[in-house]
Parts: structure tokens; sequence; C-alpha cells
């Protein structure tokens, strides 16, 4: 372990204590009841609701993953995730106005479909929302622990708990207001953080047109419009990153959290055309790494190898900063996510004589547990994006019977249950025999197909009051 | 068909005063929700 290690741990801990401080006595003023752990109070305005969706975005899958894909398929792959995740919020808009119409009182995703379909297509969905979020928690993790790791020579189990404990510190503690609060400060402290970096990376190397005129010399297909690699890239981010937010336990929590659906609009609109630019900037130190002829030792760490290995080491330490802070801010999401989906989801239904508080004193023990588990798939380090992609690839056979459910009452939950395990089926072999654009398309187009056919041929019918009526705020 | 020079260098710039931009926003919310706010 270097000096310069042991200086990223020391700042990545001082970060760790003080957003965890301010994060767990923020929610402890804010704790009105165990409903509060959840939804917030259903209270949240704007401008932290924005700054949540914000910092959100910006965790290790942003830092890390559109860097990686600059570097390995150059500017359409890296256009292509920045359009990504603003469509993904963008697509998300219009529901939310009808998530919260059919389901005022409601918490979480799981729910919505447990009393929409049934207990089949309701264990399918919960199985893939969690899976999603515990490799959510795993990739941000992995994120810091490479960084110190190849950058710092830190051990990764050293790295791993610097990170991991404190972020399940204040989130199992706080739930949802406590992620929200880092989330407002942690919103505030990345895009500066970011861009220092970026501009003093220009400044050395002599502005955006050198940077474009040396990838033109090594290898002009980075700058091809219709490169194919990158076109099949952006396509598939696209449907993932859709696919897997539209499902997305802590967003649907937050779009219970909103004051109003005004402002939940507002918030997603503003957030999407927020995130954009900060992927594009992100993904450009990648594209640097390149230019720069920088081997990597992960796949994933081109964007803080192009800071470490182009700038003096305190710009390291601020970038390490950005990593700690967004990795805090997207797990801690996902724990407040998880814990909530695990409490009112599994345990509760399994038992119903359970009062409010022992179903809380269970999430806070479910979410220990899920965060050990994420550090020890964090030690192991696989690619991000490639973990990412695998569980956005189960939400992309979910999604539509997930949300058609909200608009048509003739799809039951068996319809439902069998498109998204067929779009499962259909897209699984594709994904592991390295088709990966193919897998997406096919799950998401089987599921469909599925799905719509039910609709046109089946008698059943829902009644939408159902939802409101079984599915109520938690008063105790 | 590659992109331009030009459209690269708009692209990068735009996008650092955009991240400059939410900077600001961000600020100007989190001071006018602690204003609101009765927490510290």
């Amino acid at each position: 372990m270097s000096g310069f290690g042991i200086t990223l741990i020391v700042v990545s801990l001082v970060v760790n204590v003080v957003i965890t401080v301010f994060g767990t006595y923020y929610s402890r003023q804010k704790m009105q009841n165990k409903a509060t752990y959840y939804t917030g109070g259903r209270n949240i305005s704007i401008g932290f609701l924005t700054a949540t969706f914000v910092a959100y975005a910006v965790g290790t899958g942003l830092i890390f993953s559109p860097g990686e894909m600059a570097y390995l398929s150059g500017v359409t792959a890296m256009i292509g995730y920045a359009l990504a995740i603003t469509l993904a919020y963008i697509v998300f808009t219009p529901f939310t106005k009808k998530i919260r119409s059919l389901i005022p009182e409601g918490h979480t995703i799981g729910e919505y479909v447990r009393v929409r379909y049934g207990l089949l297509m309701y264990y399918v969905v919960l199985a893939v929302s969690l899976v999603y979020l515990f490799i959510l928690f795993a990739s941000n993790l992995i994120g810091a622990a490479i960084l110190f790791r190849y950058i710092g020579d830190i051990p990764m189990a050293i790295s791993v708990l610097v990170v991991g404990v404190p972020l399940i510190i204040y989130a199992t503690y706080g739930g949802l207001n406590a992620a929200i609060f880092t989330d407002g400060l942690q919103s505030i402290l990345i895009p500066p953080l970011l861009l220092i970096p970026a501009i003093m990376i220009m400044q050395k190397l002599g502005g955006a047109g050198a940077v474009y005129d040396k990838v033109m010399q090594i290898n002009p297909d980075y700058m091809m419009i219709n490169f194919k690699p990158g076109i099949e890239f952006a396509v598939l981010i696209i449907i993932a990153v859709s696919a897997a937010e539209l499902l997305n336990q802590a967003l649907w929590q937050r779009v219970y959290a909103a004051k109003s659906d005004a402002v939940i609009k507002k918030s997603l609109i503003s957030s999407a055309l927020m995130t954009f630019p900060m992927t594009i900037v992100a993904a450009f130190l990648g594209l640097i790494a390149f230019t720069a002829g920088l081997n990597l030792p992960h796949s994933s760490i081109a964007t803080p190898l192009a800071v470490f290995e182009l700038l003096p080491p305190w710009v390291t330490i601020l970038f390490s900063v950005i990593v700690v802070l967004g990795a805090g801010s997207t797990a801690g999401n996902a724990i407040s996510g998880f814990s909530s989906s695990f409490a009112l989801d599994i345990v509760k239904p399994l038992s119903p004589h359970l009062n409010s508080a022992g179903v809380l004193r269970v999430a806070r023990i479910g979410s220990i547990l899920f965060g050990i588990g994420a550090m020890i798939v964090a030690y192991f380090a696989p690619s991000i994006l490639f973990l990412l992609l695998s569980a956005d690839l189960l939400a992309s056979a979910a999604v539509v019977p997930v949300f058609v459910g909200l608009y048509s009452k003739k799809v039951s939950g068996m319809a439902a249950t069998i498109a998204t395990l067929a779009g499962i089926a259909s897209g699984l072999p594709l994904f592991i025999a390295g088709s990966t654009m193919m897998s997406f398309v096919t799950a998401l187009l089987v599921s469909t197909a599925i799905t719509f056919f039910a609709s046109k041929v089946s008698k059943y019918e829902y009644d939408f009051a159902d939802l409101a009526d079984k599915i109520k705020e938690l008063s105790d | 068909m590659y992109y331009s020079r030009v459209f690269f260098e708009w692209l990068i710039y735009l996008s650092m005063a955009g991240l400059a931009v939410v900077f600001g926003f961000m600020v100007w919310y989190f001071i006018v929700d602690i204003k609101g706010k009765t927490f510290w």
C-alpha cells in the first residue's frame, strides 16, 4: 500500500463519516413514523427530488462505464450512453402520474405487482428487482474499490470495507430520508469535482479539437457516426437502462415520496437534461485515456486512470471524492430501495402479525446482509458494465408486462408471468453467447408480443379500483 | 461518415458548460429548499 493509497483511504473515510453523520441526523429529525422511513413522509419537494434523481444517476455506473465504452468503441457509444440515462428518466415521466393516481398510498413496485397480478408474477418481478438492486450496489462498490486498488495500490478487501461499511450504516439507519439528504449534498459536489479534472486535462492537451485530431490519427473508426460497435452499444444501452429504471424500486419509492405530480414531472425532466452533460464529460475522460495510450488493468478503470496519469495527485484525490460520493449516493439508494422491498414485499406478507416496528427491524437486518453480500461480490471485481447489463436484461423482459398492467384490464397475472419468463428465456442464451444487443431486443420483443397478444384474446378483466383499496398507508 | 471536429468540440464544451449550470442550479435549489426546512 502506498502513501498515496493511505491518503485516499483517509479522504474516503472522512467523506463517508461526514455524510453518514449528517444523513443519519437529518433522518432522525424527520422520522415522524415508520412510513417516513420508506417514503420520506410523501413530502419531498422539487429541489431535493431533482437532486436525488441527479445524484442517483451519477453513481459508479456513470463515472466508470461511459468512459469504458468510449475507450472501447468511440464517440457514438459515448453519446448513446448519455442518451440512455436521459431517455430513461423521460420515458418514466408519463407513467408516474398513472402510478400515483391508481396507488396514492403506495410504497413499492412489489406491492403493485402483487395486487395487480398475483403472487407468481410478484415473485418474478421481486427477484428481478432485488437482483438489480444487489448488482447496482455491488457495481458501485467495485468502482470505488478498483480505483483504490489500481491507483492507490490498496488491497481489494480494505477498499471494499472502507467504502461499503459507512454506506450500510447510513442507509440502514436513515432509510430514504438519509439517502435523499446525502443525495442533495452529493449532487452539489459532484458536478464541480467532475468538471475540474476535465478542464485541467483539456488545458494540458490543448482542447477538445486536439483530442479529436488524436483520435482520428490513432483510430478514425471511433469518430465514425455509424461505427457498428458504437451503434449496437447505443441501442442496447438505451433499452437496458430504460427498462431497468422503469422497474427500479428506488425510483418508484421517489415517485411515492414526491409532494405532487407536478413535482415529480419537473424533477424527472430537469434531472434527465442534467445527466446528459455529466455522462458526456465522464465518457470524454475515457476517450482521453484511449488517446493517451493507457493500458487498462481493469476494463472499467479508463476514466480515473486518465485523471491519475495526466494530472497532479491532488486532482486524483478530488476525483476519488466524486467516486466515493457517487458510489455512496447510488449504493445508498440501492440499500434503501432493497430494505423497503425486503420488509414490505417479503417479510410482511410472510409474517402478517408483525407490526411495523418489527418490520422496520427486519428491514435493517436485511439491509446489512444485503450489504455484506454485495461487498463479497465487489471483492472479486467483475466488469461493472457486464454486471449492470446482466441485471438490465432481466428488467427488459419484465418491463412491458408490468407497465401494461397499469393501462390494460385484460392482461392477467398468468399472461404477464409467461411473457416475462419467455422474454428472459429467449434473451439469456443470446447474452451468454455474446450477442448482447440482440439479447436485449429479443427479450423486449418476445415479452411485448406475448403481453399484447394476451390483451387482445383474453376475456379476463381487472378492476383498477382494487389497487387503491388494497394498498394502504402504514400507520403504526 | 464522421462526426465533424466542430461538432465534437461543441459537444464537449457545451457539456462542460452544462455541468457548470447543473452545479449552480443544484446550489440554488438546495438553498431555496433549506430555507423552507427546519431541520438545522
